[in-house]
């Protein structure tokens, strides 16, 4: 795979994270599940980075490989991710022992899962979640105990909005869904990590849940100096949280730029077709298109580009051969042959109709 | 306010347990009144056929002994009954005259309670921690062989098991001294806070302690290698391991802490089932508890002395599970709101 585009720009940004080539397969009765082919992207210390597609695009793997929480079933075929850590070194992340990888977790690269409302102890109060993480940290952090322990728990707290007296001495079942999820945000934060990744930050709470974590991203994006990584199938929150978008499809990056590039100028037909399934809450009615078909079976692939049954610009080429990405504009690549005519009938059909929504959402 | 809802999930579970001793208490009562051929005419008829004495004369002397107006309206009876329980009087032996059952029933109590308590501690902490080890190590040789063992020996009634071990261990092996082990203490041991005297005890109960422990310690295997698997499959594991905790914390306090309360909610069932199992466990091993004072009573119709055991031991079994519903509670704490409403 070529090199991505659109990594480095500006001076002065450190880059944390570079994936190169990266293969993720699933061993399975029916053969081998090729969850992630051939990724590649470069992540910078404050740059903010989601990965949208449908369910069962690889882009969770993706995250968990990042954390190296695979399931047994899966193992890194191929490629590197390289992490730079905050003192200055580097950690290839498909080769790390089990104690360089456990100190390596939550400390460089926290995560917060798709699925929080159970990510807690139900036996456990918040605070001792926080004195945990704390305590098996300290090797790398010195000891973080009693008051400080406190203190930092509730600066971290108060980030995400929520009330520390009350939370630290709560059980996971005293708490809301909404406020689960934030207190995984804060405890996310407890170590001042570089990255932090977000799985689905917002599936499965309501739409006012929805926005308030929403607004405590934004906010912590703006205060602090880490990168962050999305992986989420909602396109608005990609919206207003990211720097650059990577959609995804069967497994690989198809369109990557930035936020403003991909959303307002897609040059990628699986773009268009996300960006057209989106609705939106105000204007005028207009009519909504899914995707015909389904995402393809990862065991048992299409030739060429993996998008043509479905793509309604797919032609003989596109039925062999598999485009590279290639650079549609400065900082925007898209893996489609026929990227120029994707583009052209996008802007003819009112491309400001698309900014108009994409600001909106 | 948490203080207050605690105080009444208390409250309410004490209340239920009175209610569930005064039902056994009356359900007992009329259990041996309604048996077939009361306890009067059996010490009549034993008498006449034993001792060949005439009926009148039997039954004057019936009569005497039980002092219990016998003829008196059921319900008078019943209430004199409720009455004296209150008092702690269950009445006097029939065989030992003059004998209160309370202290008949009280000074064989500790015993059964010391091997059966010990017992239940042994195999629930083995069998939790044995179910674990399965779980981490499932489908390895180690798992599939504990896990053949703990079915069959949880297929094998106790009593079964008793008299499996009498027959290997005690008489064909001859691995230990069957007859030495009989009672609850060797003759001349004095009770007491010493080393002679628990060495002693634990002697003596460690083959009722064995049969229970072998009886019930399948189960916890099972159950905890199955909560295991699926505690280690939740997502708080998995986020443990994302927020690099040590692998021993993650199996103690997130994995065995949760995976160990299916389990814990079987003790009280268990509770009960090896209560009922001393019965013929002690009269196998001649270990002197509650269950052998049953078996000698009911042999000898001494009525009172086994109406005192029966509700002596549902009063048991009821506070032990009290005393797991209150730890269980303790150990999850999404209990004790559910008692709230």
């Amino acid at each position: 795979m070529s090199e991505p585009v659109g990594a480095t720009q500006g001076a002065g940004r450190n880059q944390v994270l570079r994936v190169r080539d990266l293969e993720i397969g699933y061993s399975t009765d029916r053969g081998l599940v090729r969850a992630v082919r051939g990724v590649s992207f470069d992540l910078e210390d404050d740059d903010s980075l989601a990965f949208i597609g449908e369910s069962g695009s690889g882009k969770t793997t993706l995250g968990l490989s990042l954390v190296r929480l695979l399931p047994q079933s899966a193992s890194i075929a191929r490629g590197e991710i390289v992490f730079h850590t905050a003192s200055g070194g580097e950690l290839d992340l498909t080769d790390l022992d089990d104690e360089t990888l456990r100190r390596f977790r939550w400390r460089e690269c926290a995560m917060v899962f798709q699925s929080a409302q159970n990510a807690l102890n139900p036996v456990m109060r918040i605070r001792d979640h926080f004195a945990d993480t704390a305590r098996d940290h300290a090797e790398t952090d010195g000891v973080l105990k009693g008051r400080a322990l406190t203190e930092r728990a509730t600066e971290c707290l108060q980030l995400v909005q929520l009330d520390p007296d009350r939370v630290l001495r709560a059980y996971p079942h005293e708490l809301s869904g909404g406020m689960r999820q934030r207190v995984m945000i804060a405890l996310g934060l407890l170590l001042n990590p570089r990255v932090l990744i977000l799985d689905e930050p917002t599936t499965a709470l309501d739409v006012l849940t929805q926005r308030a974590i929403i607004e405590v991203l934004r906010e912590l994006r703006e205060g602090h100096r880490f990168a962050m990584i999305f992986v989420s199938h909602d396109l608005s929150l990609a919206a207003e949280l990211a720097d650059r978008v990577a959609t995804t499809y069967a497994g690989r990056i198809v369109e990557l730029g930035d936020v403003e590039q991909v959303f307002y100028h897609p040059r990628h037909p699986y773009t268009v077709g996300l960006l057209d399934a989106v609705p939106t809450l105000a204007g005028e009615h207009q009519e909504l298109s899914s995707i015909p078909g389904s995402p393809p079976d990862l065991i048992d692939l299409p030739s060429g580009c993996k998008f043509h049954p479905r793509c309604p610009y797919a032609t003989d080429k596109c039925r062999e051969e598999d485009p590279p990405l290639i650079e549609v504009a400065p900082g925007q690549t898209a893996a489609c042959w026929h990227w120029e005519k994707v583009g052209s009938d996008w802007e003819a059909r009112g491309g400001e109709r698309h900014e108009r929504d994409a600001n909106r959402a | 306010m948490f203080r207050k809802v605690a105080r009444s999930y208390l409250f309410r579970r004490l209340i239920k347990a009175l209610v569930t001793v005064f039902v056994m208490a009356s359900l007992t009562f009329f259990l041996i009144r309604l048996m077939p051929g009361g306890p009067v005419e059996a010490y009549i008829a034993n008498l006449v056929t034993q001792y060949n004495v005439s009926h009148q004369s039997a039954t004057q002397q019936a009569a005497s002994l039980f002092s219990l107006d016998l003829d008196a309206p059921v319900y008078q009876q019943y209430l004199e009954y409720l009455g004296n329980l209150v008092r702690g009087d269950l009445g006097e032996s029939l065989v030992s005259r003059g004998v209160p059952v309370s202290k008949i029933v009280l000074s064989y109590l500790p015993w059964t309670l010391f091997s059966i308590g010990s017992a239940l501690i042994i195999s629930f902490s083995v069998g939790v921690f044995l179910g674990m080890i399965m779980a981490y190590k499932r489908e390895s040789k180690l798992d599939h062989v504990l896990t053949n063992l703990g079915s069959m020996v949880s297929a094998i009634p106790d009593y079964i098991m008793g008299i499996l071990i009498v027959v290997w261990i005690g008489v064909q092996w001859e691995l230990v001294d069957i007859t030495a082990m009989r009672g609850s203490l060797s003759p001349g041991i004095q009770p007491g806070f010493n080393l002679t005297f628990i060495g002693d005890a634990l002697y003596h109960a460690s083959l009722p302690i064995l049969t229970y422990v072998l009886g019930t310690i399948g189960v916890w295997m099972l159950t905890m290698r199955g909560s295991t698997e699926s505690t280690l499959g939740e997502d708080y594991v998995t986020v443990a391991k994302a927020r690099g905790l040590k692998e021993r914390r993650i199996a103690t306090a997130y994995v065995g802490r949760n995976a160990a309360l299916p389990p814990f909610t079987q003790l009280s069932i268990s509770i009960a089932l090896v209560f009922g199992g001393s019965l013929l466990i002690e009269w196998l091993y001649v270990y002197e508890g509650l269950g052998y004072v049953l078996y000698n009573s009911i042999q000898q119709r001494d009525y009172p002395v086994m109406q005192g055991v029966f509700l002596i031991i549902t009063t048991m079994v009821i506070l032990a599970n009290l005393l797991a519903d209150l730890l269980y509670s303790r150990l999850d704490p999404r209990i004790r709101v559910g008692g709230r409403d």
